[in-house]
């Protein structure tokens, strides 16, 4: 069978405890049943890493996947994935992140890194087309990512070389580090900077000449070309260029549905204050966007304040960012929010789980769970600005109480005790995203089956499709076709996630920005469609895709369930079935009774038995007979 | 701010405001986003909705003088509504 166009053809095998190179060249079967991304992640998981291997462990393996569509000169493509056995959940581990550095690796000859095995000191990878050199890195270690790219940069020559690298977060083993792209680009959860920072391993620098092939280029502009037409009528698209993600805090907080004082309450007094409007008006430097992409949902914001200062190469805080830090701390200082974004930056942090765990700690303090001796005489109260840059400090050098928060809150809850994990904010040990799924259940049922924990990327919201319009008639092809109820949790809210859930997993393994196309962006499900059909040649069908996005869940499941993951890992934490506390939305809350019955809906039309474990028919249906669990 | 008159109103005339936020600013004229609109007795905010320029479904979020509520709430001379576009995660 030829090879497939759109893809390279090889993934790089790299032993960093021998120090040996292999080139792999997977056939085009391999590359139309796994597609990329997510689909070459669990692929390699359950082939090759043992599912009770130490995720800080020599055994674990850190992937890095490119999809079929990852450099395409198109809108929303310039994807790649991340992943490994996760050292903040334990489970399935895969974060996607945008920027430049996935096309680069294409165009330097290759759809994907496995990196194996742990070198005793610290080393960063370089590689320049067919030239893969391991590096000694004793001198970028402790360095933060800026000074780190810079020292890269000179090293090399300088020129297009594109660097993923962890900070001091991931040399620490900080188990939400992440791994930065460009200074700003995070494969942001599930904590891939630790398991990179286990081995060793301080950066991928890639400089790459090559061309990727594609079947018909043509086809490719015209999409391209249509798609520059609309998207500026589209309103979420439109709304991304103006306001970027923070544009949300002003709507979600109208909504009653900001988390805030750590998801007691869904108003908060401050959001206008750190939204993306007065972030326009105010510290915003620049829009800025990812490889071929028009819409440009990034901020770059700049302070420069005696004793603050916010440098733009580190971008602008996404909304997850504001809201973490913001909200949920009852901060509503701007500069403070961006200069934590900064930090996380530099050091290779989750803005997410950062933000949630000083939230959770400023509850403690507030419960008398936690007191001032305990935070070596900082005020860790809700609303005080002044530590959360201390506290950032501190967890990713893991000095005094940084240590305990560095491994998470749920292992933090654990070792404070009593009290502390009745307050306790995750799904399979990682801190719920800043949506609050008391007012849009699809977004709880996505928190609870995700297999890499609570996020909010598994499926469109509810919001989408809960009224008739642009965005209901954006999924039709998809067949969903009727609003369903943002506090539904019938068998229709459940069906819709599925299909929603299938959709934005095939996103993740063809390298697809989820703010592309539908529903969340102005290209339609056929565009992407002819777009997977025009890059790589493939009779291809929405079908076929779709199946490929299940699949994928299918196997990450697999692994969790070889990993010793249960049933009652698919449930949300307590508070949200209980009532928010103030705003437009209080005394809303999600009924238990109902959500557990959802997850079991959702388990049988899975073809999973009443545990949550895929039928033997349902593995061989997606051509999975050779997963064992 | 821009006024629109509604043809064909019957013996009551009404008056409201509307105040579009965030990236729904752009379909009006005033850039504090201010639209004061005449209606008939008995209009619902849906009948609003469909009268102002915005993309159907556009408006997720509809406060009405300050209480969320959906496009069936029927207006009052004097009432304010508020609306913000939808948002679907990220």
């Amino acid at each position: 069978m030829n090879m497939a166009n759109g893809y390279i053809g090889k993934i790089a095998r790299i032993n960093l405890t021998t120090g040996e190179v292999n080139i792999e060249k997977p056939d085009d079967l391999f590359y139309r049943t796994y597609i990329g991304g997510k689909g070459f992640i669990a692929y390699y998981l359950l082939k090759e890493v043992p599912a009770d291997a130490d995720p800080l462990g020599e055994d674990n393996k850190l992937i890095f996947a490119c999809g079929a569509l990852t450099g395409v000169p198109a809108a929303g493509m310039p994807r790649f994935s991340a992943g490994a056995k996760s050292p903040l959940t334990g489970a399935f581990g895969q974060s996607d992140a945008g920027g430049f550095w996935g096309p680069e690796l294409k165009k330097a000859g290759y759809d994907g890194l496995i990196i194996e095995g742990k070198s005793p000191t610290p080393v960063y990878l370089y590689i320049n087309d067919d030239e893969i050199r391991i590096k000694d890195a004793k001198n970028l270690w402790g360095l933060d990512t800026g000074e780190a790219q810079e020292a890269i940069r000179r090293e090399n020559g300088g020129g297009s070389i594109k660097i993923a690298q962890i900070g001091i977060g991931g040399e620490n083993l900080v188990r939400y580090s992440c791994i930065i792209n460009e200074l700003k680009h995070a494969n942001g959860r599930n904590g891939m900077g630790a398991v990179m920072g286990s081995k060793k391993l301080k950066a991928i620098a890639v400089k790459g000449s090559g061309k990727i092939p594609f079947a018909d280029e043509n086809k490719i502009k015209s999409i391209s070309k249509k798609f520059l037409e609309i998207y500026m009528d589209n309103p979420l698209s439109r709304g991304l260029y103006e306001y970027g993600t923070a544009g949300g805090v002003a709507g979600q907080n109208a909504a009653g549905l900001l988390p805030t004082r750590n998801f007691i309450n869904g108003e908060f007094g401050g959001a206008n204050n750190i939204g993306g409007e007065t972030m326009a008006d105010t510290i915003l430097k620049k829009r800025e966007g990812c490889y071929s992409c028009a819409i440009r949902c990034k901020r770059a914001v700049e302070v420069q304040e005696e004793g603050l200062s916010v440098d733009s190469r580190f971008g602008g805080p996404e909304y997850e960012t504001l809201a973490a830090f913001g909200s949920l701390c009852e901060i509503d200082d701007l500069k403070i929010i961006a200069k934590a974004n900064e930090l996380c930056n530099r050091y290779g942090l989750d803005t997410i789980s950062t933000g949630c765990s000083i939230a959770f700690a400023m509850e403690c303090t507030s419960r008398g769970i936690l007191n001032k001796e305990f935070f070596e005489g900082m005020e860790v109260t809700f609303g005080n600005s002044s530590v959360v840059l201390p506290m950032i400090e501190k967890i990713a050098r893991r000095e005094g109480f940084g240590d305990i928060l560095a491994e998470g809150t749920k292992a933090a809850a654990k070792r404070i005790g009593i009290g502390a994990q009745d307050i306790l904010l995750t799904v399979k040990g990682q801190e719920l995203p800043m949506h609050d799924p008391r007012g849009k259940t699809g977004v709880g049922i996505g928190y609870a089956v995700s297999e890499s924990g609570a996020d909010h990327m598994r499926a469109g919201h509810d919001t989408l499709f809960s009224k008739e319009g642009f965005s209901l008639d954006s999924v039709k092809p998809l067949g969903i076709l009727e609003p369903v109820d943002v506090y539904d949790l019938s068998s229709k809210k459940v069906r819709n996630f599925i299909y929603l859930h299938d959709w934005w997993s095939f996103f993740d393994m063809a390298g697809i920005c989820d703010f592309g196309p539908a529903p969340r962006g102005a290209m339609s499900v056929n565009d992407v469609v002819e777009l997977l059909q025009a890059a790589t040649g493939w009779d291809i069908s929405l079908w076929e895709m779709m199946k490929a996005g299940e699949r994928s869940i299918n196997m990450a499941r697999c692994f969790n369930i070889k990993a010793g993951l249960k049933k009652s890992d698919d449930m949300l934490p307590e508070r949200l079935f209980a009532p928010l506390k103030n705003g437009r939305q209080k005394g809303t809350s999600i009924n238990k009774d109902e959500f557990t019955r959802a997850i079991s809906l959702y388990y049988s039309m899975m073809g999973w038995n009443e545990d949550g474990i895929p039928l033997r028919s349902k593995l061989g249906e997606l051509n999975l007979d050779w997963v064992e669990i | 701010m821009i006024l629109y008159k509604v043809e064909g109103g019957i013996a009551v005339s009404m008056e409201i405001t509307i105040k579009l936020n965030s990236v729904l600013k752009r379909h009006c004229g005033d850039p504090a986003g201010k639209i004061i609109m005449k209606i008939d007795e008995g209009t619902k905010v849906g009948q609003v909705l469909e009268k102002i320029p915005i993309v159907k479904g556009e408006a997720e979020i509809i406060i009405l003088n300050s209480k969320l509520v959906q496009e069936d709430a029927v207006l009052r001379d004097g009432d304010v509504i508020e609306l913000y576009p939808v948002m679907g995660g990220g």
